[in-house]
C-alpha cells in the first residue's frame, strides 16, 4: 500500500509544514501522519479549505521506518524537510525577526561617496516608498482573504517575491547590475536581520534572499526603498530588469554608455500600463560595445551599439533569443536603428508580442516561439508595420531627453593619472600571484591610470554567487576606498569594482587576499555559473551547487586553471536553464532519471558575438562522475589544441568527435 | 454589475448586453461575432464587445458606428485587452467609451485608465467599493507627470 503525507508552506512566512493526523500543521516532519489513498484524498480536501493558512498544499510519498515514523521518498521533499544540503550549518528552523529592536539603517548614516548609480529624485523616492506600502496593503488583503492566492501571486511576483522550497525568496533588482557601497550595506542589513545571513547574486544581475517571510517582505521593501533599491518587476510576466555589460561606462571599447539606455528602458517599462500582463516574462539586454558582454542574442530583445557608415552610434536589434527548454539564438530585426527610435521600436515589438503571443501553453508563451511559429519574416513585417503606424511624436528619444537622463549618473571624479604608474609595474614584476590575478580579473579602463577589477565569488568550494552579510559590508568598504563607492554585478555572478587606480590595485588585491576573495579565476574553468538547483528551487530536478563545488575543487590548482585557459562552464538544475548551460562552452544540465540525478553534457555553446547553443555529447552521466568526465573533456582539448588555441576554438575546429571519444570511448 | 467610471465612482448605466442572435437595438452591446455585415443599417447608439483576440484591422472601417467598445478580460492575467484599448485610442483615434468587462482587479485600475479605458464593469469578487484611485499626491496617480523620462517626454505615452 502506498503511503503519503501532506505538506505545504505556511502562508505568512513560507516555512515548510506537515499535516498531522488530527489536521494541524506541524513544523517537524516527524509529526506528520502517514495516509493511505483514501485518507490522503480527504486530507487534501480539508487542506484546500485553509487558503489563509497554507499555500502549495501537496502530497509527498513516504515509507515507514521500523518505529513507524515516515521517511520521505523524494529528494526534493527530504531537502524541504531538512534544509539545503549544501548548508548543513543552516537546518530548516524558524528564523527571522525576533521582535527585538533593530539597529539604525545603514542608509541613515552613510558617508559613502555617491557612486555612478542613477540619481533618484523626490518623485522616485516617493514612488518606491509608495510601492512598498502598496505591497504591504496587498499582502494584508491576501492574509485577510480579500485577494485569492491566484490573484495575489502575480502581484507578489511583480514585487520579486517567489515561494521556494523552504521559504519565500525575494529577488531584488540591481538595475543593470550597478550598485553603490551604501546600497550593498543595506542589502547586508536585510541578509543579517531578515534572512539567514547571506544573499545570492544571479546571472541576471540581481540578488536573491532565500529566506524571507511574507510578513516581513513589506518592511524589507520599505527599507530597501530608503537606499533607492526595489524588487519591482524582478518576476512576473512583465519586462524584467534590463541587463548590460558589467564594464559599462568604464570599458575602453565602448561606443555608447549602455547604462543610460538601460535606465531609459527601465523607466519606460516600470509599471508600463500596456505591458505588465504579457504572455510570459520579457528580458532585454543591451551592450554598448561591439564586444557582446551581455549575451544579447539569448534575450527576448537584444540591443547592441555600433557605428554606421557616418560614424554615428546606432543600434542593432535582435529579438526572440532565449534559453529554457527551447533554446534559440535571436533573429536580427534591424542593423542600424537610429538611437531616437529605440523606445518606439521596442514598443512595437512588445505590442505585436502582447497581442499575438501564445497564452494557452506556458511553455510556448515566450516571444521566441511566436517568432518561430509565425516565421521571422512575417514577424518582422508586423513589427515594422506597427512601428510605422505609431504617431510621429510618440516616444521619441530626442538628444535632450537622453542627455537629461545621462546627467543623472554622477561622473566619478577621475584624476589625471599616468597610464602605467611605476608602482603598478613593479608590483606586477614582484608578485607572481598578483600578476596572475591581474591577468584574469581585470579589464582595461578608458581612463588612463584606472582599471576595472573583478572580485570572484567562485573561490573553489564556495557556492557560486553566494555572499555573506559580513563579506558584503567588507566589500562595500573596499568599494568606498578604491572605486568611488561603486560596484557592478556581472552576469557570471561576480562583483566588479569598476574604477580602481592602477597604482592602488596591489593594495586592493592584498585586501581581497585577507578576505579570502582573491581567486584569480575569472573566465577560467572554476568560474562556474550555477543556478541554485534543488537545494533551494521549487522547479529543480537536480542539485547543481554540489556539482559546481566538486568540479571547482578538482580544478582548484591555479596553475592547472591557467594551463587550461578561458573556459565557460555553466550548470543548470533543470531545463529552465537559469544557469545558462546551453551557452556554456561546457554545459551541464541536471535531470532526474527514475529517481537518480544524472547530468546531460553539452559542448560548444557560446553567448558572445558567436552565440551558439551547445550540442549534447551523448548519454547523461551519473552525478558522481561529472567532475571526472569534465576532466576527460578538458584533457582531450589539451591533447588536441594548437598553440594558443582556446577550448572553444578547438571545439569549433574539431567538433564533438575527440571529446566523445574521450568520454565514451573504450580506454 | 455596477459600472465604475475613471474616478472610481459608480455611474448609472443605460447599456445592456445583447442576447445572442437578438436584433441590434439602441444601447445594446453586441458581441463582435454577432455584428451584422458591414453596410447594414445599425441603430444608434450601439456598442460592440470584443474578445481579447479581436483583430482590429477587420473592423477598422466601422469603428465610427460604435459609441461604446467593451473589451473582455477572460482572466486578469491576460493582458491583450490593454493593447486593444491602446491601439483603439492611438492608432484608430477612437473617441467613444471603452469599457473593461470580465476579470479585472482593482490593482489594475490605473493601468486600465492609462491604456484608454473609460469605464469598467465590476464583479461580485471585486465590488465597486474596492475601486479607488491612488491619492492625488501619490506618484501612482494617473494625473502625476511620472518619472523623469515621462516628464521629459510629457508622458509621451498618453493614449
Ligand atoms: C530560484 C528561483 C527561480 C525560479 C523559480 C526560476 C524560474 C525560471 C523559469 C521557469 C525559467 C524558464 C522560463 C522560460 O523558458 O519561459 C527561467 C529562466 C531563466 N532564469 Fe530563472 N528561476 C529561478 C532562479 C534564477 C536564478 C538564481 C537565476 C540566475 C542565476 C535565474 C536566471 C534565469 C535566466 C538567465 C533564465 C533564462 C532566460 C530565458 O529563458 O531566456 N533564475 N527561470
Ligand atoms: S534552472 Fe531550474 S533549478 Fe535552476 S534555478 Fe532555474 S528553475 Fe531552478
Amino acid at each position: 500500500m502506498s503511503l503519503s503525507i501532506i505538506s505545504a508552506n505556511r502562508l505568512r512566512d513560507g516555512r515548510t509544514v506537515w499535516r498531522t493526523a488530527n489536521g494541524e500543521w506541524a513544523e517537524d516532519v516527524q509529526a506528520a501522519g502517514a495516509l493511505d489513498a483514501q485518507a490522503l484524498a480527504l486530507g487534501l480536501q480539508a487542506a484546500a479549505l485553509q487558503p489563509q493558512t497554507v499555500v502549495d498544499v501537496h502530497e509527498a510519498a513516504v515509507t515507514l521506518a521500523a518505529d513507524g515514523t515516515p521517511i520521505l521518498t523524494a529528494q526534493r521533499e527530504q531537502i524541504r524537510a531538512t534544509g539545503p544540503s549544501v548548508r548543513p550549518d543552516l537546518p530548516v528552523s524558524t528564523w527571522g525577526a525576533t521582535g527585538a529592536a533593530l539597529p539604525p539603517l545603514p542608509s541613515e548614516t552613510s558617508t559613502s561617496p555617491f557612486a555612478g548609480i542613477y540619481r533618484y529624485d523626490d518623485y522616485d523616492r516617493q514612488f518606491l516608498r509608495d510601492r512598498a506600502a502598496q505591497f504591504g496593503d496587498q499582502a494584508a488583503r491576501r492574509l485577510a482573504g480579500e485577494l485569492s492566492e491566484d490573484e495575489f501571486k502575480p502581484l507578489r511576483l511583480m514585487n520579486g517575491l517567489y515561494l521556494q522550497l523552504h521559504a519565500y525568496m525575494l529577488r531584488v533588482a540591481l538595475p543593470y547590475g550597478i550598485l553603490s557601497a551604501a546600497q550593498l550595506r543595506q542589502l547586508a542589513y536585510v541578509a543579517r536581520h531578515y534572512d539567514r545571513g547571506y544573499g545570492h547574486f544571479t546571472t541576471r544581475q540581481n540578488i536573491q534572499f532565500n529566506w524571507l517571510r511574507l510578513e516581513d517582505a513589506p518592511a524589507v521593501l520599505a527599507l530597501l526603498a530608503e537606499a533607492g533599491i526595489h524588487a519591482i518587476q524582478t518576476s512576473g510576466n512583465c519586462v524584467r530588469n534590463v541587463t548590460t555589460d558589467e564594464f559599462a561606462a568604464a570599458a575602453a571599447d565602448e561606443i555608447v554608455d549602455p547604462r543610460v539606455y538601460a535606465e531609459i528602458l527601465r523607466q519606460w517599462s516600470t509599471d508600463h500600463p500596456e505591458f505588465t500582463y504579457l504572455p510570459r516574462k520579457f528580458k532585454i539586454a543591451i551592450t554598448g560595445s561591439p564586444q557582446d558582454r551581455a549575451a544579447v542574442r539569448v534575450h527576448d530583445i537584444g540591443i547592441m551599439a555600433r557605428r554606421n557608415a557616418q560614424g554615428e552610434p546606432v543600434f542593432q536589434i535582435f529579438a526572440g533569443g532565449g534559453l529554457g527548454r527551447i533554446p534559440v539564438i535571436a533573429v536580427k530585426l534591424r542593423d542600424e536603428l537610429p538611437v531616437h527610435d529605440l523606445l518606439r521600436y521596442v514598443e512595437a515589438i512588445l505590442r505585436v508580442y502582447n497581442a499575438l503571443g501564445r497564452r494557452d501553453n506556458i511553455h510556448k508563451a515566450r516571444i521566441k516561439i511566436l517568432i518561430r511559429e509565425m516565421k521571422p519574416e512575417h514577424f518582422i513585417e508586423m513589427v515594422e508595420n506597427e512601428f510605422a503606424s505609431l504617431p510621429a511624436d510618440y516616444c521619441v528619444l530626442e538628444a535632450d531627453v537622453v542627455a537629461a537622463v545621462a546627467a543623472r549618473f554622477g561622473a566619478p571624479a577621475f584624476e589625471t593619472l599616468e597610464a602605467n604608474p611605476a608602482a603598478f609595474s613593479s608590483a606586477l614584476k614582484d608578485h607572481r600571484a598578483f600578476r596572475a590575478w591581474v591577468r584574469t580579473n581585470t579589464h582595461p579602463h578608458r581612463q588612463p591610470g584606472y582599471i576595472s577589477a573583478v572580485i570572484s565569488l567562485k573561490t573553489p568550494g564556495s557556492i557560486p554567487g553566494d555572499v555573506k552579510a559580513e563579506e558584503m559590508d567588507k566589500i562595500a568598504d573596499l568599494a568606498d576606498r578604491f572605486s568611488f563607492g561603486e560596484l557592478r554585478v556581472t552576469h557570471q555572478q561576480n562583483l566588479v569594482l569598476p574604477h580602481v587606480r592602477k597604482a592602488d590595485l596591489h593594495a586592493f588585491w592584498s585586501e581581497l587576499v585577507t578576505l579570502g576573495l582573491a581567486a584569480g579565476n575569472i573566465g577560467l574553468v572554476t568560474d562556474i555559473i550555477a543556478c541554485p538547483g534543488m537545494d533551494y528551487c521549487a522547479l529543480a530536478t537536480a542539485r547543481s551547487i554540489p556539482v559546481a563545488q566538486r568540479i571547482a575543487e578538482r580544478f582548484a590548482g591555479p596553475e592547472r586553471q591557467q594551463e587550461i585557459g578561458p573556459l565557460d562552464l555553466n550548470i543548470s538544475g533543470c531545463i529552465n536553464a537559469c544557469g545558462h548551460h546551453h551557452v556554456g562552452h561546457i554545459g551541464l544540465l541536471g535531470v532526474d532519471k527514475s529517481g537518480t540525478e544524472v547530468y546531460q553534457i553539452t559542448l560548444g555553446g557560446a553567448s558572445d558575438e558567436k552565440a551558439a547553443i551547445g550540442t549534447i555529447i551523448g548519454p547523461a552521466v551519473p552525478t558522481e562522475q561529472v567532475p571526472e568526465t569534465v576532466e576527460k573533456i578538458v584533457n582531450a582539448y589539451i591533447a588536441n589544441r594548437t598553440e594558443g588555441e582556446t577550448f572553444i576554438d578547438t571545439y569549433r575546429r574539431l567538433g564533438l568527435a575527440p571529446f566523445k571519444e574521450a568520454v565514451y570511448g573504450n580506454h | 454589475m455596477a459600472i465604475i467610471n475613471a474616478q472610481g465612482r459608480e455611474v448609472a448605466d443605460s447599456w445592456t448586453t445583447s442576447e445572442p442572435d437578438a436584433a441590434p437595438a439602441p444601447y445594446a452591446i453586441i458581441p463582435l461575432a454577432d455584428l451584422p455585415p458591414a453596410g447594414e443599417k445599425l441603430p444608434a447608439p450601439l456598442g460592440v464587445q470584443l474578445p481579447p483576440g479581436a483583430v482590429l484591422e477587420d473592423i477598422a472601417a466601422r469603428l465610427g458606428s460604435f459609441a461604446l467598445i467593451a473589451i473582455e478580460f477572460p482572466k486578469f492575467r491576460d493582458g491583450r485587452g490593454f493593447t486593444l484599448a491602446r491601439t483603439l485610442r492611438q492608432k484608430y483615434g477612437f473617441k467613444g467609451e471603452i469599457r473593461a468587462v470580465g476579470h479585472v482587479i482593482p490593482d489594475q485600475f490605473v493601468a486600465l485608465l492609462r491604456c484608454g479605458f473609460s469605464t469598467l464593469s465590476t464583479s461580485p469578487e471585486h465590488p465597486a467599493a474596492q475601486w479607488h484611485l491612488p491619492s492625488a499626491t501619490s506618484p501612482e496617480n494617473p494625473a502625476h507627470p511620472g518619472q523623469l523620462l515621462h516628464r521629459l517626454m510629457n508622458r509621451g505615452l498618453a493614449a
